[in-house]
């Protein structure tokens, strides 16, 4: 029986004739690929055949957890705002719907997507420092290390110097947006992160966490609250806990729950007061983080390592700054309480 | 009109489900609904009450089909996968066992995410076909090429419902009627009313309520939305309501285009053609798919070449639109294209057999109506709300009424009780009881229970539901019981142990008993703590009692109460 082959698999990449040996980014241009010559060229897409813009790999997305019923999507764009584009093909930006999250410029290893007002594409048929695979035996190979060394160039900051803007713009887009989105958007960020995270797989009522995550050994449940029901939240993850030690002998000591937010609950509100209660209770920390500070790692770290063990906040201290300062090892230039990203509101 | 069902809509999972079935049977297999549901729950992709593997299989064995949680599960799989063509019945009379067809192979063995082969699926879809014979509807149509035409002809935007007054009831191919639906659903634009009016009487027509009428767009709009033929937006001047209503997309006007150009080939039409030309038109039927899809077919041109010479007189030029394993039954596309799927031996599941079937109790059903669980200690001086509730009760069992006629009146009259009725009427049944309770103001967040039995040792918590908040308590409440316990162990505002219980109490007992019983099971044994469930009728029995019998219950009844506390005495 003949299984025939997708053409969409073809080879139809291209290969760098000189590889650069960094990546320049300039608030004025696109992103440039500087030469060992010295001589500058714009960046554009390579049509890598890992399309890794697009999609993560089956590796990517594994469950951290065996049996976890997971939503297998393999989307990097949260909003589907970035598609495929056959006829001229390379990746086409749909900026109604763009959250500009940055995600598939993160994951580009050409840096070919870029920010200036929005994401764009960088296509350039004529950039004559790359050419067409002819279909010879080793281009495929050659191909793969050229891949594999773009994406070991040290990652630089993205083109973003006002993180405050950005991020309201971001904020907007997903209030409104449908909650799958969301649900898709905190995954695919921790993911991009380099933290395994599996979304439960829609309708399965029994296991109710939103997700789960690992960090090394650790695997914990996942709470996403973009709305002002945290009080909800942390009722949801103690259930989540209960799910893991019960269902997937998961101990409760060993667990990171951890509930992911837009905006921090104000100080008012029940939840930095419940919070503690449970750890005093039943000594299990849960952590809080906000998606602004995800964000802010993904568009400035070099390397990231987040250790989501030090988010644990609750009444006693509800700010996140110290903490987030210390492992970017920058000052964050947002202000105090500005949308909740860093301490409450109010 | 078409009555699509509504099982998961999630394209990668069913994608994801589908690779791992066809792995795990093999590609020969002849399969039922048990090898479908054994081989996704052992794989994880399937779970039975929250457990996977074989612990999923061994929980959802019941004596009722249709409560078999994984066999259901299954069954929704299996109809996607029939639908889309990835599967079709292995014998000719019935409708299981399935086999795998071709199609269905290219999806399974493809490295990519087949997204544009099932696009050429979904436009497969078209009634009637060999297979359609039990349906309830007898539209003649291809829905989704039509529905896209019909959003095309109506501004590019529609309501769901107009899918279900227009494009999923009317034959497509027959130009007066299509017409005659268009002209229909713009004469119903513009004022709401017609079209709820237009909509109650399609229901009204089918026989169904209109909320079954409504799930069935889940399916297609799911389909749509993910081909990308389609978006959802908001607007305001089709009914001058705001409404979300579905815009096509500029790739679904190409579909449009493109199937527009092509030779729509139906089951009565191919039905006309001697074998040789019907085996001519299933191979190029099947490629044609597979190049829309962007496989690479230069191998078959020769073939393909031929088969359009002899259909030439069908095909008039034209592309053919046609999915051969969504239309007719698999003997003779096999043998257009020399193939064999289903060569396997048949094993004793595939006939579906439930003979080992067994019934699993999940639910934790306590009793506390034992006689021991009473006293005759005479209760201290009554409040207010207390007498008048003890006056009212002991008015009707004057009166005649029974215990359970004091129950359902009580239940009545409390039906639509709002927070701040509900809470302090759950404080005075448990003080007639015999503890000492006090409700919280609603909105005081300072105590985050509802109310509290007040004890020396072992106060216990309570978080309410009236009706008005939710009719059936869930595990909402459940989850607030625990959070209730840990609270009050954490602030000690009252004393308490955490042995002793925290309860939830609702006005029915919850719906989904499994899930709730499971949570309590599962916090018990997590946290070790007891979370109790009464439903309103089950406090007003023992408040009854008490009244009538001038006792009351005895605090270790109560204290240590885990699960769903049972109504029946």
């Amino acid at each position: 029986m003949k299984i025939f082959k997708s053409r969409n698999t073809a080879n139809s990449f291209f290969l760098l004739k000189d590889e650069p040996q960094a990546i320049i980014f300039d608030k004025s241009s696109k992103p440039l690929w500087l030469l060992k010559d010295g001589s500058k060229h714009n960046t554009t897409c390579l049509h890598c055949t890992e399309k890794y813009c697009l999609q993560f790999s089956p590796l990517e997305i594994q469950p951290p957890l065996k049996n976890f019923p997971t939503l297998p999507i393999k989307e990097v764009c949260p909003s589907g705002a970035l598609k495929w584009d056959d006829k001229r093909q390379c990746p086409t930006v749909d900026s109604q719907k763009c959250i500009q999250c940055g995600f598939c410029v993160k994951r580009c290893p050409a840096k070919a997507i870029y920010f200036q007002n929005g994401i764009h594409v960088s296509m350039e048929t004529n950039n004559i420092n790359v050419y067409q695979n002819s279909g010879r035996e080793n281009d495929s190979e050659l191909h793969d290390k050229q891949m594999a060394y773009l994406k070991s160039l040290p990652f630089q900051a993205l083109n973003i110097s006002e993180y405050s803007s950005v991020i309201r713009e971001i904020y907007g887009k997903l209030i409104h947006a449908d909650s799958s989105v969301r649900e898709l958007f905190v995954r695919n960020l921790l993911i991009i992160l380099g933290i395994p995270t599996s979304l439960r797989r829609t309708g399965d009522v029994y296991t109710r966490m939103d997700a789960i995550y690992k960090i090394g050994s650790k695997v914990g449940p996942l709470e996403i609250e973009f709305g002002q029901d945290t009080l909800s939240a942390s009722r949801r993850i103690l259930d989540d806990i209960a799910i893991l030690h019960t269902r997937y002998k998961l101990d409760k000591m060993i667990q990171l729950p951890l509930v992911v937010c837009l905006t921090l609950p104000n100080a008012r509100q029940g939840y930095w007061q419940v919070i503690r209660d449970i750890k005093k209770v039943e000594k299990i920390s849960i952590s809080t983080i906000t998606v602004g500070v995800l964000l802010i790692f993904l568009w400035h770290a070099e390397k990231l390592n987040i250790n989501i063990d030090d988010y644990y906040i609750d009444y006693d201290n509800m700010s996140m700054r110290a903490v987030a300062e210390s492992q970017l090892k920058i000052k964050i230039p947002i202000a105090e309480g500005f949308l909740g990203l860093l301490e409450p509101q109010k | 009109m078409l009555r699509f069902r509504n099982p998961g809509t999630q394209f990668e999972t069913q994608l994801l489900a589908f690779r791992q079935v066809y792995s795990a049977l093999g590609e020969q297999a002849i399969f039922g609904l048990e090898d479908i549901a054994k081989a996704l729950a052992t794989n994880g992709l399937m779970t039975a009450y929250g457990y996977a593997g074989n612990d999923a299989l061994q929980l959802s064995k019941t004596e009722q089909e249709s409560k078999n949680s994984t066999l259901m599960n299954a069954k929704m799989y299996a109809e996607v996968f029939r639908m889309l063509g990835w599967v079709t019945p292995a014998t000719a009379n019935s409708s299981y066992p399935l086999a795998f067809t071709y199609i269905g192979a290219h999806i399974a063995l493809s490295d990519d995410d087949c997204s544009k082969l099932y696009e050429q699926c979904v436009l497969g879809i078209n009634n009637p076909t060999e297979f359609s014979g039990k349906m309830h509807y007898e539209e003649k149509t291809r829905f989704f090429t039509s529905a896209l035409k019909s959003l095309v002809s109506l501004d590019g935007v529609m309501y769901k419902h107009e899918l279900c007054l227009g494009p999923m009831s009317v034959d497509d191919q027959d130009k007066a009627k299509y017409q005659t639906m268009l002209k229909r659903i713009r004469n119903l634009r513009g004022n709401y009313e017609r079209l709820k009016v237009a909509f109650e009487k399609l229901a009204n027509n089918l026989g169904m309520k209109t909320t079954p009428v409504d799930n069935c767009t889940r399916l297609p709009i799911a389909l749509m939305k993910h081909c990308n033929w389609i978006q959802k937006v908001t607007n305001s001047t089709l009914y001058n309501k705001s409404m979300v209503c579905l815009q096509i997309t500029e790739h679904g006007k190409e579909i449009v285009k493109q199937t527009s150009q092509m030779k729509d080939l139906r089951l009565d039409e191919f039905q006309k053609y001697d074998k040789k030309k019907q085996c001519a038109l299933i191979r190029l039927g099947i490629y044609s798919m597979l190049e829309r899809a962007g496989y690479d077919i230069s191998e078959v041109s020769t073939v393909i070449a031929q088969d359009k010479k002899l259909c030439a007189d069908v095909l008039k030029g034209q592309e053919i639109l046609f999915s051969p394993y969504q239309t007719i039954r698999r003997f003779l596309i096999e043998e257009a294209l020399g193939i064999h799927f289903g060569t396997a031996q048949v094993s004793e599941a595939n006939n579906n057999d439930t003979n080992t079937k067994t019934q699993t109790q999940h639910s934790n059903q306590i009793h506390i109506f034992s006689p021991a669980n009473y006293s005759s200690t005479q209760k201290g001086a009554s409040d207010r709300e207390e007498t008048e509730l003890r006056n009212e009760i002991l008015k009707l069992h004057k009166n005649g009424y029974s215990s359970k006629a004091i129950v359902k009146h009580l239940m009545e009259k409390y039906e639509d009780a709002t927070q701040k009725e509900f809470y302090p009427l759950i404080a005075t049944i448990f003080r007639i009881l015999g503890f000492s309770c006090s409700y919280s103001r609603p909105g005081d967040n300072g105590a985050r229970w509802d109310a509290i039995i007040d004890h020396s040792e072992s106060s216990i918590p309570i978080e309410i539901k009236s009706p008005t908040e939710e009719r059936h308590i869930s595990i909402k409440a459940i989850r607030q019981a625990l959070e209730n316990k840990i609270i009050l162990l954490s602030r000690r505002t009252h004393i308490t142990q955490p042995s002793t219980s925290s309860l939830a109490v609702g006005y029915f007992l919850p719906n989904e008993r499994a899930e709730v019983d499971s949570l309590i099971d599962a916090i018990h044994k997590t946290y070790g703590y007891n979370i109790g469930v009464f439903g309103f009728s089950t406090l007003l029995d023992l408040a009854v009692t008490c009244v009538t019998q001038d006792k009351t219950l005895k605090f270790a009844a109560l204290s240590a109460v885990r699960g769903v506390i049972n109504e029946n005495i």
